[in-house]
């Protein structure tokens, strides 16, 4: 006999937890990711190339491979959240999605408070300017 | 000429990312009020609902793109060049904007996948999900919409 719960008392609850699975894991790996040295791919603009590294000398952009890497490990945790949740019934489901909120606002929140805390104090390091530069 | 990716389309691009960033503004701003009135009951606002939840996963998904197509120029010509030189608060402003619309990514594209599928006679927790994420989305949007147009005012492009 299957243990799984009827479709109809399910309704879209199981799209909605995996949504929420995929949020708070994006979110987490922002938060990770920039509190803790983190291998990531760098674009160099000067250079037109991408480096994988923690951190890699003169002008880099760290933000294409933050996104990438959070929407890759969302997307893993919206498929362990499936593996996880597929035969729940409707209760289990709406509890899962409750705690689930909570983690993804309580993440949102957390990250950009840090963010907003580190980048308030950043001392800005610009950089040389080429010959016949004129700022305008 | 610096050789950076798209230099030349930095204007242009400039100019849609704040079109389609507009468009975003005021459907998250719509759907924020109509979310929160049907996670209290009103029922017939469903329909709005999933149209605004397509609208919004799509002009936020399309923004974003954009935003990381000019990044390239503004990390060297607007940023590196001047902003850290002459502005280094609007340089600030500005990657507390980038981070801030990076982190309302993951809940437009939950709104998105949800809402547009929302029945909400049938599933009242997954309308106040929606509820939550339109409310949510549209404090990220309205925050960076405002960032940015601060920060254009001092250098754009």
């Amino acid at each position: 006999m299957s243990v799984e719960a009827p479709i109809a008392e399910r309704g879209k609850l199981p799209l909605a937890v995996g949504s929420a699975c995929f949020a708070a894991g994006y979110l987490a790996t922002f938060f990770v990711s920039t509190a803790l040295p983190t291998p990531l791919l760098w674009y160099l603009p000067l250079e037109r190339r991408f480096a994988f590294a923690v951190r890699p000398m003169g002008l880099a952009a760290d933000f294409y491979g933050r996104v990438l890497l959070s929407l890759a490990v969302g997307g893993l945790a919206a498929f362990i959240g499936h593996l996880l949740f597929r035969r729940a019934t409707g209760a289990r489901l709406e509890r899962a999605l409750r705690v689930l909120s909570v983690w993804t606002f309580a993440l949102l929140v957390f990250t950009a408070a840090m963010y907003i805390y580190l980048l308030a104090g950043r001392t800005a390091l610009p950089v040389p300017l080429p010959s016949g530069y004129v700022p305008r | 000429m610096s050789g950076i990716f798209l230099e030349s389309w930095a204007r242009p691009l400039l100019v849609l990312h704040a079109c389609v960033a507009l468009a975003a503004a005021g459907a998250t701003t719509h759907l924020a009020i109509v979310g929160v009135r049907l996670a209290r009951g009103e029922a017939h606002l469903a329909r709005l609902t999933r149209i605004y939840a397509q609208v919004i996963g799509a002009t936020y998904a399309a923004a974003f793109a954009l935003g990381l197509l000019m990044y390239p120029h503004y990390r060297y010509v607007v940023r590196g060049l001047y902003l850290d030189r002459y502005e280094p608060w609007a340089s600030s402003l500005f990657d507390i904007k980038e981070n801030l619309a990076a982190l309302g990514l993951p809940l437009a594209l939950a709104l998105f996948v949800v809402g547009r599928r929302l029945e909400p006679e049938r599933d009242p927790a997954v309308t106040r999900w929606v509820a939550a994420l339109a409310v949510a989305v549209w404090l990220v949007v309205v925050t960076t919409a405002v960032a940015g147009l601060l920060v254009t005012d001092v250098k754009g492009v």
